[in-house]
């Protein structure tokens, strides 16, 4: 039956931006995956997914252009055919593909991964959602032996964080970087390519080595990156920035699956000769500190909802507002070096922990940045994954060599596209 | 798995993908799963836009000089230029890309047959504002009337046309007020506006919430 009415829903404030510079080089398309015991069936992941947006009907939906702003509404046609992986990961989504829809699921031997447009959810929106197929498929694969279990993670929440938390009297001044960052440079891979380097250790090493160190794990794991890019760029006295996206659920009681996500700059300025690996970890260390707090994202969410609500920007149709988008962007871009995202330790209910092998994510590039992270946990499993446009694994290698200089077993695979060039 | 000395690190591979040198075997075990191998996808649009580009400069570069050789200034040459173009801004960025809407690409393309016609207008001199006095009208009539087709035969999706309905009736209005031919934007404006406002009344609620969307007025939850 034809319905009458289509539901729709605006975007949040941060998916505002990433229609408007989306392309082949830059997708805004960020990959998570599952690694289970068992190879994948293609059919059931086919049935699981049709079951999974159906319980999350955020995610069903398709990006429309209107008069003013972009917006979300239901997709009434099918979910395409689930793939087996054929092509580099995180390529920008062709909707002739997906139906229409803004993410992708495909499968490679015991892994599905789930390749989605960051208009619809951040990482942690997607976990939620993988979270949610991974749950139906092992359900409907082992029938006899498992029951859908209820997981409080997995919620169909999706109010817009940034309106919810936005404070009219706030300090609304921007607290972006000014800092015309390092810029990482070198040959690249053809046809937009995409090289892959992952990285599995033990996660209790980790967290033994960050003790040590007197920090977390996220800011052992963003000084080790730093000290990697420092080593390779030996000499560079511009400064080394990696952009840390924040979830903001925990910091203000939410549980939306839109995004929700504020980034903080780990700076680090290698002014005065040489620095030892341990300076680098305190440098990281105070500088994610100092950013890492309520008062500081709520006078991000401030300047951000504040420039979405002006009337002088809601008024001005899309067309125009996509230049100054395009503009600001640019300009934003040249403060950060690299980004490494962390999904942070993913658990599953018991029994369905015991099918599950790894977790593990990739990300896009972005203008300026050719190289990225992320990190995420499972069980005792520490999944580290770069993502380079690069030939050359320099980075990688430094960084990987560093953790394996402190006695921390690795276990290195990738899609063999940063092989020797001639 | 094997494993690499230089780097310290267990690899799944015969060559380490971190400083490319001869790993060693240690046991046969697998446990990654590892990524298949890609083969780079070209895409025959690229191929098109690079084999359509490669003849417009080859074509223009001849029509150039035989405009020059025989005249003192560049005059048809630029008009053949000018068309060039315009077929590549309709078959590689509007008809090769992926907008799923043929009406879209219609319409789009439209759009640069104006920009075109309003260029020749200007460039050739001759009886000057043809384009604003008879194309523009002309081509918003044409517009209504393919948008009028669309329409009826997708009727099960008609509100997805009753944007550019609403467009075509604003740059009817403007086409008036510039000073086109009176009888011509007149039918301009009441043609679209007639097929807006009867797709608005017989669509019921799709329309009117179709139109909500567009505006971005309260979403309903």
């Amino acid at each position: 039956m034809n319905k009458e009415t289509t539901m729709w829903g605006k975007l949040d404030n941060t998916a505002h931006l990433f229609p408007v510079i989306s392309t082949s080089k830059t997708s805004n398309v960020f990959r998570q995956s599952v690694s289970l015991n068992d190879d994948i069936d293609k059919d059931i992941l086919q049935s699981a997914v049709e079951s999974t947006i159906k319980c999350f009907p955020g995610f069903g939906v398709r990006l429309k252009r209107g008069l003013f702003w972009y917006y979300l509404e239901e997709n009434p046609k099918d979910f395409p055919e689930v793939r087996e992986e054929d092509d580099y990961p995180c390529r920008l989504i062709d909707y002739k593909d997906t139906n229409e829809y803004l993410f992708k699921v495909s499968y490679y031997k015991n892994r599905i991964n789930i390749e989605l447009f960051h208009v619809l959810a951040d990482g942690i929106g997607c976990k939620m959602f993988l979270k949610a197929l991974v749950y139906y498929y092992l359900n409907l694969k082992h029938k006899d032996v498992l029951e859908m279990p209820f997981d409080d993670e997995l919620t169909l929440e999706r109010e817009d964080g940034f309106q919810l938390c936005y404070d009219k009297h706030s300090d609304n001044k921007s607290n972006y970087s000014n800092l015309r960052a390092l810029t990482l440079k070198g040959r690249k891979i053809q046809n937009n390519g995409l090289s892959v380097i992952e990285g599995s250790m033990s996660v209790e090493s980790i967290k033994s080595l960050s003790k040590k160190y007197e920090a977390s794990m996220n800011e052992f794991l963003v000084a080790c990156y730093a000290y990697a890019i420092y080593q390779t760029n030996y000499g560079e006295k511009k400064p080394i920035i990696i952009t840390v996206p924040v979830n903001l659920r925990r910091f203000f009681n939410s549980s939306t699956t839109k995004n929700f996500f504020a980034m903080v700059y780990a700076t680090f300025i290698p002014t005065e000769g040489d620095y030892s690996f341990k300076e680098v970890v305190d440098i990281i260390k105070e500088s994610l500190r100092s950013q890492i707090n309520k008062e500081n994202f709520k006078k991000t969410i401030s300047y951000n909802v504040s420039n979405e609500q002006a009337n002088y920007v809601k008024w001005v149709p899309l067309l125009i507002k996509n230049l100054g988008i395009k503009y600001t962007y640019r300009k934003a871009a040249k403060a950060s070096t690299t980004t490494m995202s962390n999904f942070g330790a993913i658990s599953f209910h018991s029994p369905y922990d015991k099918y599950i092998k790894k977790y593990s994510g990739i990300l896009p590039m972005s203008l300026g940045q050719s190289i990225k992270s992320t990190v995420a946990s499972y069980d005792d499993l520490l999944c580290i994954t770069f993502s380079s446009s690069f030939r050359a694994s320099k980075v990688q290698r430094e960084f990987f060599r560093l953790l394996s200089s402190m006695e921390v077993k690795i276990s290195v695979t990738s899609n063999g596209e940063n092989n020797v060039s001639l | 798995m094997y494993h690499c000395k230089n780097c310290g690190v267990d690899v799944d591979s015969e060559v380490c993908p971190l400083c490319h040198s001869a790993t060693k075997k240690e046991n046969d075990e697998g446990i990654l799963t590892g990524y298949p191998s890609v083969k780079a996808k070209v895409s025959k649009r690229g191929i098109a836009k690079k084999m359509y580009l490669v003849l417009a400069l080859l074509i223009s570069f001849i029509l150039l000089a035989v405009d020059l050789h025989f005249s003192s200034n560049l005059s048809w040459s630029v008009v053949c230029l000018a068309t060039i173009f315009l077929g590549y801004i309709i078959i590689m960025h509007i008809f090769l890309n992926s907008l799923p809407s043929v009406f879209a690409k219609i319409s789009k393309s439209m759009g640069a047959l104006f920009l075109y016609l309003l260029f020749l207008d200007w460039f050739l001199k001759v009886n000057s504002g043809w384009s604003i006095l008879y194309a523009m009208p002309i081509l918003l009539i044409i517009e209504t009337v393919i948008n009028f087709f669309f329409t009826v035969i997708n009727h099960k999706n008609f509100q997805n046309y009753m944007i550019a309905q609403l467009l075509t009736t604003i740059l009817g209005i403007v086409s008036f007020s510039i000073g086109s031919n009176f009888y011509l934007s007149l039918i301009a404006i009441v043609l679209s506006l007639l097929l807006f406002l009867s797709t608005l009344l017989f669509g019921g609620l799709k329309g009117t919430s179709e139109i909500k969307r567009r505006f971005h007025i309260n979403p309903e939850e």
